[in-house]
């Protein structure tokens, strides 16, 4: 299952100072990595099974978060923490301790983080990584053995691909990231944000979280890739819930990112948000469910994004095409239409802004220490590559700088910055009309407008339906006639992959951009997707799992009566 | 109001039952109360029982916490105020109630989960947002209590009735018990510098390849309302240092040792020169324990000494004093998993378990043991209920054991230890009426050798507390391993503590140090083993981990401190093992501590 969270707004932008390629000024921390590297790898690689590649990640990360509930803050948190991630490959590039074991029950994301001193004290840091590197080396050794056991017990394997591609080293000494927030001012921020959900009785949660992050990466590796590189970022979502008399919960959710606190939008723009929100939950609480429908819908610009990170997203993703277990939709596809003729699908972790919007997908190098890269998959719906780590696949021998992880976990290919380019696109308003169009075309009591989502999922294995599951939280009922649109509940937009990509018609002409974290087996990584509203000639809805939980007994505690 | 009399620590105060508004100086406990009354007066389902218990608990504390290594610090961390309230929301009746039954059914809305855990409620002085909190999570909880009752009837159905039956909550008289609010004054980061020299004894110890010093600190106020009366407001208080290291033998067998110090307060701890002083004899003593013979599994008269017999006394004996009862569970493959068991001790009240020279109470009331404060004494459980000091074992007899207000079989009445989602300890003491003299205990060891005609036997002097001295600052992965290739060397099979600290002993009184033991077998075989006992004894405390029997109470934090005074003990027949960890090989590339 691959959410993409909801209400959760990444933005992810780098604050780099110095110059690529410039002469690197010696960082205390990575000068310490670097000589402990050596100093292991010198004896480590005159044992029986040496290591062919280390590296080591440290992940320093300081973070803020508040939360504020109805006009209180709830919870309000400063944190700092810096972790050691090491990565020890025996074997060679070809064949080495990570390739796939076939048919193994107990294959576990690896998952490996040891804390360091937050300062840069030499030996204790030392100290930590020559016992993890220890232990790592062992872990690898015992790994080969079981991958050669396998390969000689099982068929012979489909993909003849390497385990790892040999990538050019890289050098780059940035700034590290950091932030500055005043605390006080975002609490009193927070609170008059959520104060007016409490004029709602029937809003049972009404919650708004700001949160800053700066994170900055350390990577040495012994084929010489010397990085520091860091990336600040910032979030504010507001999320609340309402219920319909029968039992449905409604949420709602708004979320804003930037690069600083200050690049967040002003208040006022919140606050009017908020308001929209309240005047949405009213309305949706007295909306008519619609029944299982099949028939045209349009997908808003950020529905669409959602649609195309799941659908399509998931699916080009490198180490699916040589998992055995995955479904493998497009993976003999290459070179061949998958897409209509009039779409161009592009990931670009490079770019920082789509127009005005900053987008969470931005690194300038990916978890592997390869740079990130702009990469176009679907040229004029031709299928051109994948998404590739430094896991190659047959044909593709390098990485395109899309090997991501969450600190911690053991990178694979993710998406980035997904961008859907269209040839055949229209004006919103005519794009409206040539749902209604279709309505009448295809006889049809109405359509369906996906105006806003809150996540999806999708699954890829092959042992149960490749299917995808859109969760939309603003469903309009659009009529052929001149009746307004109609705010609708109770439907998630169900369907699988290839039969959805044949009924995209057209396009509108203005991309929107959703800013997400994505969760796949490398943990959490944040993503962004921009894509023009869509009209699709067919989407199946299914009835949400609904609550049968009724409105709570007694009225809200009065609030006109302060103690 | 005895018991009030001798708490000491708290100002303990009676207020009337209905206190004016403006004489009310807990706002937080006033917003409690006037959301339950509310909740009793009007809070009921068309043809539904009403409430007939609710209690609520807000905690609301602040904590620092740091870790260091050799000399640096890894983690520091001091957190703002948090403030979490907990509902327990009974239908039914003191006989038979919602409680204690356990339903896998899970509506898909997050509004009917909501106070089921802790929810967090305003750090501002927010006080109509903090009642809305407590109106939607008591509105979960008695829908909930509804549905478990009606689910609790049903499964009793088919069943045929216990002509016994227990009540599920027991009838205690109310209490008031009303200290101060203090704010709290956190004092870990004051202790940084400490803790970093410390931690920088282990830089001259090369072998010593993993080392890790920490403090916790935990201080606010715990604020608890039932529906019959009972208040409580009292101050949240925990502090600790906690030292664990690791070595490995040339041979790859794993070697710790750890030592903690609990108090109240950090200031009750220990001066710093002194936990410097057991750091620096913790790392010689480990370090040398790697040139240590290896020991050999031995069944026969083992003495244990000093800490080592408070561990194990902690580890196998105190479990086996505290009364639990199964939840029911609606679920027939969860039911089959969970294999509930009966308190092992519940059949045996009131038989010999112990030589007749033996007693054991649990004494929340004592405050100090010799010089030093005692972390596990305490004044009213999570219930509200009085701790009262209760006598376990008199004369070697069993005659009650440790209860909450769930009660069992026998054990109606809470005798005020429903502590940390269950019952539990507080200061458990063993003593011997013929208490020998640590010397004398020693010889009479030594004698037993020699009848028994034994070429040797084994001095315990200090045993690991597995929960304890788990390092924090690991790899997960590394910790996955470990206790995969423990589970793996060791057959499955249950063990007993391991022992850090041994010495294998002739009859003639020579002393070899050893490594790699042991304790064997389960819990309770080796209490009909001990025949003598020493005058002298020893405190060790240690942090509970929460309950298992849910539903009993689902408002504790979770965590109690539990302090074992014991006596040196000698068994008469105790089983030792050989550890079966499977080694790791010690490290190739030297330690960066060699220089």
């Amino acid at each position: 299952m691959l959410p993409v969270s909801h209400a959760t707004l990444v933005c992810s932008v780098f604050a780099l100072g110095g110059l690529l390629g410039a002469p690197a000024p010696a960082d205390p921390l990575l000068a310490i990595l670097q000589s402990e590297l050596t100093r292991n790898v010198d004896v480590l690689k005159k044992e029986a099974v040496p290591p062919y590649f280390v590296s080591y990640t440290v992940s320093d990360v300081q973070g803020t978060s508040i939360s504020a509930s109805f006009g209180a803050i709830q919870r309000s948190s400063d944190s700092r923490n810096r972790s050691l991630t090491v990565d020890v490959r025996v074997g060679d590039y070809d064949f080495d301790s990570t390739h796939q074991v076939r048919g193994s029950q107990t294959s576990m994301p690896r998952f490996s983080r040891v804390p360091i001193p937050l300062t840069n004290d030499e030996v204790p840091i030392r100290a930590v990584l020559w016992r993890t590197t220890d232990r790592r080396h062992k872990a690898a050794v015992e790994a080969l053995t079981r991958v050669k056991t396998n390969i000689s017990t099982k068929v012979k394997e489909e993909s003849t691909a390497a385990d790892f591609s040999k990538e050019p080293p890289q050098t780059y000494i940035g700034p590290p990231a950091t932030y500055t927030v005043d605390t006080k001012e975002w609490e009193q921020r927070l609170r008059r944000i959520t104060a007016p959900f409490a004029e709602d009785p029937l809003i049972y949660i009404a919650e708004s979280t700001f949160s800053a992050q700066a994170v900055t990466t350390y990577f040495v590796s012994t084929e010489g890739t010397e990085l520091l590189h860091g990336a600040a970022t910032c979030r504010l979502s507001i999320q609340i819930l309402t219920k319909a008399s029968d039992g449905m919960e409604l949420p709602l959710y708004v979320s804003y990112l930037a690069s600083t606190p200050a690049g967040l939008p002003r208040e006022d723009r919140m606050l009017a948000d908020a308001r929209t929100l309240m005047k949405q939950a009213a309305t949706l609480r007295t909306a008519p469910i619609v029944e299982p429908f099949s028939g045209p819908a349009v997908l808003s610009g950020r529905s669409a994004a959602v649609f195309f990170h799941e659908i399509f997203g998931h699916r080009i993703e490198g180490q699916r095409q040589k998992n055995v277990n995955d479904s493998q939709t497009f993976t003999k596809r290459i070179g061949e239409p998958v897409l209509p003729t009039f779409l161009s699908v592009i990931f670009d972790p490079t770019l920082r802004k789509f127009g005005t919007e900053e987008l969470a997908g931005y690194y300038a190098y990916d978890d592997e220490g390869v740079k990130a890269q702009r990469v176009t998959i679907v040229d004029k719906g031709i299928l051109k590559t994948f998404l590739l780590s430094r896991a190659p696949l047959a044909g593709f021998a390098q990485s395109n700088g899309h090997g991501r992880a969450q600190s911690g976990y053991a990178p694979v290919s993710r998406q980035s910055n997904l961008i859907v380019e269209s040839s055949q696109s229209m004006p919103y308003d005519k794009l409206i009309e040539r749902l209604k169009s279709e309505i009448r075309s295809q006889g049809k009591p109405f359509g369906l407008l996906f105006d806003n989502i809150e996540g999806g999922f999708t699954f890829t294995g092959r042992s149960i339906p490749n299917a995808f599951t859109v969760i939309p939280t603003v469903v309009h009922r659009v009529y052929a006639d001149n009746r307004p649109p109609e705010l609708v509940r109770g439907v998630d937009l169900i369907g699988t992959p290839l039969a959805a990509f044949s009924k995209i018609v057209a396009t509108s002409d203005k991309q929107d951009v959703f800013n997400g974290v994505c969760g796949a087996e490398s943990g959490g990584v944040p993503v962004a997707a921009a894509a023009p509203a869509l009209l699709v000639s067919e989407v199946e809805v299914q009835k949400k799992p609904q609550s049968q939980e009724m409105l709570p007994i007694l009225p809200a505690p009065d609030r006109k009566k302060q103690q | 109001m005895r018991q009030a009399m001798r708490i000491g620590l708290l100002v303990a105060v009676c207020v009337s039952l209905a206190p004016a508004p403006q004489a009310q100086p807990y706002p937080i406990l006033q917003a409690m109360q006037e959301e339950m009354t509310r909740a009793l007066d009007q809070l009921r389902l068309p043809n539904e029982p009403a409430p007939y218990y609710i209690a609520y608990a807000v905690d609301e504390s602040s904590g620092t916490r740091v870790l260091t290594k050799l000399g640096s610090v890894v983690t520091d961390a001091s957190s703002r105020p948090s403030r979490i309230f907990r509902v327990d929301v009974r239908v039914g009746d003191y006989n038979l109630d919602s409680s204690r039954f356990i339903s896998y059914d899970r509506d898909p809305g997050v509004m009917s989960m909501y106070g089921q855990f802790g929810v967090p409620i305003p750090l501002d002085d927010n006080y109509i947002e903090m009642k809305r909190q407590m109106w939607l999570a008591t509105d979960g909880a008695y829908k909930r209590a509804v549905q478990l009752l009606a689910k609790k009837k049903a499964a009793a159905q088919g069943r045929a009735a216990d002509p016994d039956p227990i009540p599920d909550l027991s009838r205690e008289k109310p209490t008031e018990t009303l200290g101060p609010v203090v704010a709290p004054s956190l004092k870990g980061r004051a202790w940084i510098e400490d803790l970093k020299q410390m931690s920088a004894v282990f830089l001259k110890y090369p072998d010593i390849d993993s080392s890790e010093v920490d403090l916790s600190e935990s201080q606010g106020t715990h604020y608890f309302l039932n529906s019959e009366g009972f208040k409580v407001v009292q101050p949240i208080r925990t502090a600790g240092v906690r030292v664990v290291a690791d070595t490995q033998a040339a041979d790859g067998m794993v070697l710790r040792d750890f030592f903690t110090a609990y108090g109240t307060k950090l200031d009750d701890l220990p001066p710093a020169a002194e936990l410097l002083a057991r750091t620096e004899k913790l790392a010689a003593g480990l370090a040398a324990q790697r040139g240590a013979a290896t020991g050999e599994d031995f069944t026969g008269p083992v003495l244990v000494e000093g800490q080592a017999a408070s561990v194990l006394l902690g580890q196998a004996f105190v479990p086996l004093f505290v009364s639990s009862r199964a939840p029911e569970v609606d679920n027939p493959q969860a039911a089959a998993m969970a294999r509930f068991q009966a308190p092992p001790f519940l059949t045996r009240i009131g038989s010999r378990i112990l030589p007749e020279s033996f007693s054991i109470k649990d004494t929340p009331s004592l405050q100090r043991f010799g010089d030093a404060l005692v972390p596990g004494s305490y004044t009213v459980d999570d219930d509200g209920v009085p701790a009262k000091d209760v006598t376990l074992v008199q004369d070697g007899r069993l005659m009650t054991l440790l209860v909450g207000r769930t009660p069992q079989k026998g054990l109606l009445q809470s005798n005020g230890h429903g502590r940390g989602g269950g019952a539990q300890a507080g200061v458990f003491q063993m003593e011997s009426a013929r208490g020998l003299s640590a010397a004398e205990l020693k010889t009479k060891y030594l004698e037993m050798l020699k009848t028994q005609g034994r070429a040797f036997g084994y001095i315990v002097r200090a045993v690991l507390d597995p929960n304890e001295s788990r390092p924090s600052a690991v790899d997960p992965l590394d910790a996955a391993m470990a206790s995969m290739a423990m589970i793996s060397g060791q057959g499955g099979t249950r063990i007993g503590p391991p022992i850090v600290h041994a010495v294998k002993v002739l009859p003639d009184g020579t002393e070899q140090p050893v490594r790699g033991l042991t304790f064997a077998s389960g819990p309770h075989t080796p209490c009909r083993t001990i025949v003598e006992a020493s005058k002298e004894r020893t405190m060790y405390t240690y942090r509970a981990a929460p309950g298992s029997s849910a539903g009993s109470s689902s408002l504790s934090s979770g965590v109690a401190s539990v302090s074992v005074v014991a006596p040196d003990l000698l068994f008469e027949e105790i089983e030792i093992q050989r550890a079966r960890d499977a080694p790791l090989k010690p490290p190739v590339v030297p330690s960066p501590l060699k220089k």
